[in-house]
């Protein structure tokens, strides 16, 4: 007798603690989560996909997640928070499927079992470790407590690469990898005591890379595909601010040019063509490397006249070989005749793709609120926007993976203001697949709290493994590699 | 008891009595400037999550404390007794500590205030952060509490006090080996190990010296700033209680004279501190920043009546308590004018000079401007914190844009706080109902007077601003009154004397402000009006060549 009342006991005990949504009142409508997950396209072994479900008056959420071919998977608590390794389990096994959720959300004494939706698995691998990415305070004229991170794809783990806690009073540029590949990145920090640093094969090497005409440091860069050259531009960035509501800020150079860097020479490459009045800004070597993409707008009065700053995106030959630049400048899409500024170009790593941000004016798409996501087909030229990724608020800072399947790009379409990461898939016709945020263990709680953006991510193909006490030693130290300009 | 006997048994007592009523006196009367600053560079929440942000570098409970306790400085009494209370217990350990192989004598009991003269004295410097002194306290009770714990056990207690306290924990080493008057001299060592080992396997994203020195114990980077400062109070606690092993010396520190000698040795200490440690002009802008938070605005001006710092700062702060008092068109050449940025300065790195142009902003319905002001001032905290002051303008300016989303993720980060989160809580009920927004006075008021169209933002052309601003809306007394300010800064003689009669008519005043007549004398006198205060700012304007040419 005393051993059924111990069973009964704990039976009741585990009834009342496991609150199933068994007797919930079946709605037709689909939940309203954060974040926006339905209908997503994922790669297989990402980070399980947490969510929460929105509103005060939640008291539990239980996830049933069941994959096209084969396995379930539940979640249940504050917030639907999965089994790393079962979600890992359950979207290798539903590759090319999909995986139905269905979501019951208690409120008060009742549960409400929502229409189930879909998260597709990509047949597409993601090959990468993770991702890279600056953490800085949107806004102004100081950076704050800016760093570089590294965030595990397959988990929620971020570790940082390099921080202003390390060098204090220094701002960093991003982390540029060759094709995702950390073995080779380059990073620059300004400042006092700048540089720019170029990493390869375990080796660091710092640069003052200003000299003759290239009057500033370098800056978004881009890798040869070979890893002995990097393009970057060098230019003066300025902010002015509106006093309105609805814009902050216009940002703007009053320079820019591109220069190559032969990383085994430490000498610097100059074009005419991309070191005139005009400016010429981010630049990207296609994927064979044989040239350079780059946006580029006429001398104007800035910043008076920044609305009519119309970026076009051009190319040039470039010959790894010889180290020289063509004279033929192609341009691809013309900004001042479209009245549009086309920005950030980024060409995938399997020369198929050409993605860029279109905005209104400006070089600097990520201030621009109306900057949005475009693709053009290298092979037709043809050219369109990325509906599925586009929002009312500024798309940007795009990269591609390694296989150039996935591309990560930062959007402001949650606020307005603070940039968060987005993943998304293409496939062999360019369609892309609508994006999922970045995904986090409790992602209400981190992303409404994280007041930092994210800025210019990339991916890594393997963790990035830099000793962070050197690196800060190096800058503090001040010894630079004075690069010269090759006759 | 005759009193003398009385004294004799509570001297102790007493003593700590004293400690605690000048301690508060002294920041309560004296120097609340300072606690307002210190609590406007910070922001304590109630989470766990900010506990083990915190608790996640060395010295991190002993920040955490010390946040903990800033945050009640909100109320200045409450700060400065605060304060006071955590100075007697500096003392009485300090006390403890030095008599605890000799008996107390008079000699030892008035030295037991050196360290905390001081620590007062040090904090003087307004970054040196309270977790220096929590840190302290902490260390000299581990050193009097874990007396009888063996030697073996500091391999536990200095790691584990490191984490807790800091590289404070070099005093409890320190005092472990004069207190035991045993040559341990491995514990520094392991000391020493213990916070390379952190170094190179937990705090990779700090500098070396801040690892050894301090990574909360002062608000800049040390490898920015290492102020020497720093190591006095450690030092002193130190040779007091190698003073307190030398039993030799006990009847002799029982001597009268020793004792007046050591009363001396503390006043002048104190005195000294006070000199050095808390310059006049830096304590006189803390207090006008504390006036502008607050709005005391009177108490600006009358304050500036008596002493006036020369900088701009201090010209920004009076010229903002005239126009919020409607006296700005009467008397601001009366107050020391730092040029064309006296009544706006410049975007300035820190975290504090632009704050009374933050206001200024604010209060003239600049309101992405005042955002911008307060974000970087915020940004500016060298050492990463927030600042409850600056998140709530932040709140405010974005709900005065109509940015919602973003200004609730300010209001939930306020809500975790203590003395924010009851604003929060009734802003909050404000987000996306524009008729409550509309029905706040001052938001509403903010709402109507500011920009109603869109403008390139250029410091250099700030009397345009100003001007546009009144030209959106003549209900801008404020902007008026700026304008015209700048106007007379700028010595644009031209604009000035056009606009004049049109703002008397639009602010409504009968008869020309005193210092728009004082300024149209020096004009129509070509600069030789005898007794005008305008002249003569216009006369240091031409001798350091800064006029425009639009006179």
């Amino acid at each position: 007798m005393r051993k059924l009342y111990i069973i009964f006991f704990l039976t009741m005990l585990l009834v009342s603690c496991s609150d199933s949504p068994n007797g919930a009142v079946v709605s037709t409508e689909l939940p309203a989560i954060y974040p926006d997950y339905k209908d997503v396209t994922i790669p297989s072994g990402i980070a399980p996909l947490n969510f929460n479900a929105v509103g005060n008056d939640v008291d539990e959420v239980y996830a049933k997640v069941k994959g096209s071919k084969g396995g379930e998977i539940t979640a249940a608590g504050d917030y639907a928070d999965f089994d790393v390794d079962e979600w890992h389990a359950l979207t290798e096994r539903n590759k090319g499927g999909r995986l139905t959720v269905t979501v019951s959300v208690k409120r008060g004494d009742g549960w409400t079992q929502y229409r189930p939706f879909n998260i597709f698995v990509s047949p597409y691998r993601l090959d990468a470790w993770g991702l890279t990415y600056r953490l800085i305070d949107p806004g102004y004229e100081v950076g704050g407590d800016i760093g570089i991170y590294q965030r595990s794809l397959a988990d929620f783990n971020e570790y940082p690469i390099l921080t202003e806690k390390a060098v204090p009073g220094r701002c960093m540029n991003c982390h540029t990898p060759n094709r995702t590949d950390p073995k080779e990145f380059t990073s620059q920090i300004r400042g006092e005591n700048g540089g720019t640093l170029v990493y390869k094969n375990g080796k660091a090497v710092w640069l003052n890379t200003k000299t003759g005409p290239v009057k500033s440091a370098g800056s978004y860069a881009s890798w040869h595909p070979s890893g002995r050259y990097v393009a970057y531009a060098s230019n003066a960035v300025w902010q002015n601010f509106f006093t309105g509501k609805n814009e902050n800020l216009e940002v703007y150079h009053t320079f820019s040019n591109i220069f190559v860097l032969d990383t085994e020479t430490n000498q610097v490459i100059l074009a005419p063509q991309l070191n005139d009045s005009n400016q010429e800004i981010f630049p990207a070597f296609s994927a064979d490397g044989k040239s350079l993409f780059y946006s580029s707008s006429p001398k104007l009065n800035l910043p008076g006249e920044y609305e009519k700053v119309k970026c076009s995106i051009c190319s040039i030959p470039f010959d790894a070989a010889t180290g020289t630049f063509g004279t033929k400048v192609d341009t691809l899409l013309n900004g001042r005749r479209d009245n549009r500024s086309y920005i950030l170009v980024r060409p995938s790593y399997d020369g198929r793709w050409l993605m860029y941000t279109v905005a209104s004016r400006s070089n600097f798409p990520i201030a621009q609120r109306d900057a949005d996501l475009w693709m053009m087909d290298l092979r037709t030229h043809r050219a369109w926007p990325l509906t599925e990724c586009n929002s009312q608020q500024t798309e940007s800072y795009h990269n591609w993976s390694a296989d150039s399947h996935w591309f990560v790009f930062s959007s402001k379409r949650e606020d307005g203001v603070h940039t968060r990461l987005y993943l998304s898939s293409v496939d062999d016709k360019g369609r892309a697949t609508k994006p999922f945020l970045l995904p986090q263990q409790n992602p209400w709680k981190y992303y409404h709290a994280q007041f930092k953006a994210y800025n210019v991510p990339d991916f890594a193909l393997t963790k990035v493994n830099l000793n962070m006490h050197q690196v800060a030693r190096d800058i503090l130290e001040g010894k630079r590699t004075q690069v010269t300009v090759r006759k | 008891m005759t009193i003398k006997s009385f004294i004799n048994r509570y001297s102790s007592l007493l003593m700590a009595l004293a400690v605690l009523v000048a301690l508060f006196l002294f920041w309560f009367v004296g120097y609340p400037q300072a606690l307002n600053y210190q609590e406007e560079n910070q922001l304590f929440l109630f989470s766990t999550d900010y506990f083990f942000s915190r608790f996640a570098v060395a010295g991190g409970l002993a920040d955490w404390i010390s946040e903990f306790i800033v945050q009640f400085y909100h109320l200045p009494w409450l700060g400065a007794l605060a304060l006071a209370f955590l100075g007697v217990a500096v003392q009485r350990l300090t006390l403890a500590v030095v008599s605890h192989h000799a008996s107390e004598t008079w000699t030892l009991l008035i030295l037991s205030l050196l360290p905390v003269v001081l620590l007062t004295g040090v904090m003087g410097n307004e970054n040196v952060l309270l977790s220096y002194e929590v840190a302290l306290a902490m260390v000299l009770a581990a050193t009097l509490g874990l007396r009888r714990i063996s030697w073996w056990g500091d391999i536990v207690i200095v790691p584990l006090l490191y984490w807790l306290a800091g590289p404070m924990t070099v005093l409890y080493v320190l005092l472990r080996i004069v207190g035991d008057w045993r040559k341990e001299w491995w514990t520094i060592l392991w000391l020493l190990a213990v916070e390379l080992m952190a170094y190179a396997f937990i705090l990779d994203e700090y500098p070396l010296k801040e690892v050894l020195l301090g990574i909360n114990y002062y608000r800049i980077p040390l490898v920015l700033d290492t102020p020497g400062t720093l190591w006095i109070v450690p030092v002193v606690v130190v040779l007091l209680a190698l003073l307190g092993r030398q039993n030799n010396l006990m009847g002799w520190l029982d001597r009268a004279w020793v004792a007046a000698c050591a009363c001396l040795i503390v006043a002048v200490a104190a005195v000294i501190c006070i000199e050095c440690w808390y310059p006049k002009d830096r304590y006189e802008l803390l207090m006008q920043d504390w006036l502008v938070r607050e709005g005391h605005w009177q108490d600006v001006i009358d304050r500036a009546e008596k002493y006036q710092v020369r900088t701009t700062y201090s010209s920004n702060a009076v010229n903002l308590a005239l126009a919020m008092t409607g006296q700005l068109a009467d008397r601001q050449f009366e107050f020391y004018q730092d040029g064309p940025s006296a009544l706006i300065m410049p975007s300035v790195r820190d975290n504090f000079s632009n704050l009374p142009s933050a206001e200024a902003f604010y209060h003239l319905g600049m309101i992405n401007s005042a955002k911008r002001y307060m974000y970087d001032i915020q940004e500016s905290i060298l050492n990463g914190r927030k600042s409850g002051r600056c998140m709530k303008r932040i709140a405010e300016c974005f709900i005065l844009n109509g940015q919602y989303k973003v200004a609730k993720k300010y209001l939930d980060v306020l809500k975790q706080s203590l003395f924010y989160r009851s604003w929060a809580e009734e802003a909050e009920q404000c987000l996306y109902d524009e008729v409550k927004i509309n029905a706040n006075p001052e938001w509403g008021y903010l709402r109507r007077v500011r920009y109603k169209k869109n403008y390139m933002y250029d410091y250099g052309q700030m009397d345009k601003l100003l001007g546009l601003l009144v030209v959106n809306n003549n209900d801008n007394k404020m902007a008026m009154d700026y304008y015209m300010a700048q106007l007379l800064l700028n010595v644009n003689i031209r604009d000035f004397m056009n606009y004049v009669g049109w703002v008397m008519q639009q602010r409504g005043y009968v008869q020309l402000p005193a210092g728009y007549q004082d300024a149209v004398r020096c004009i129509q006198s070509h600069g030789t009006a005898p007794g005008s205060v305008y002249a003569g700012y216009v006369k240091t304007r031409v001798m350091s060549n800064g006029v425009n040419d639009k006179q």
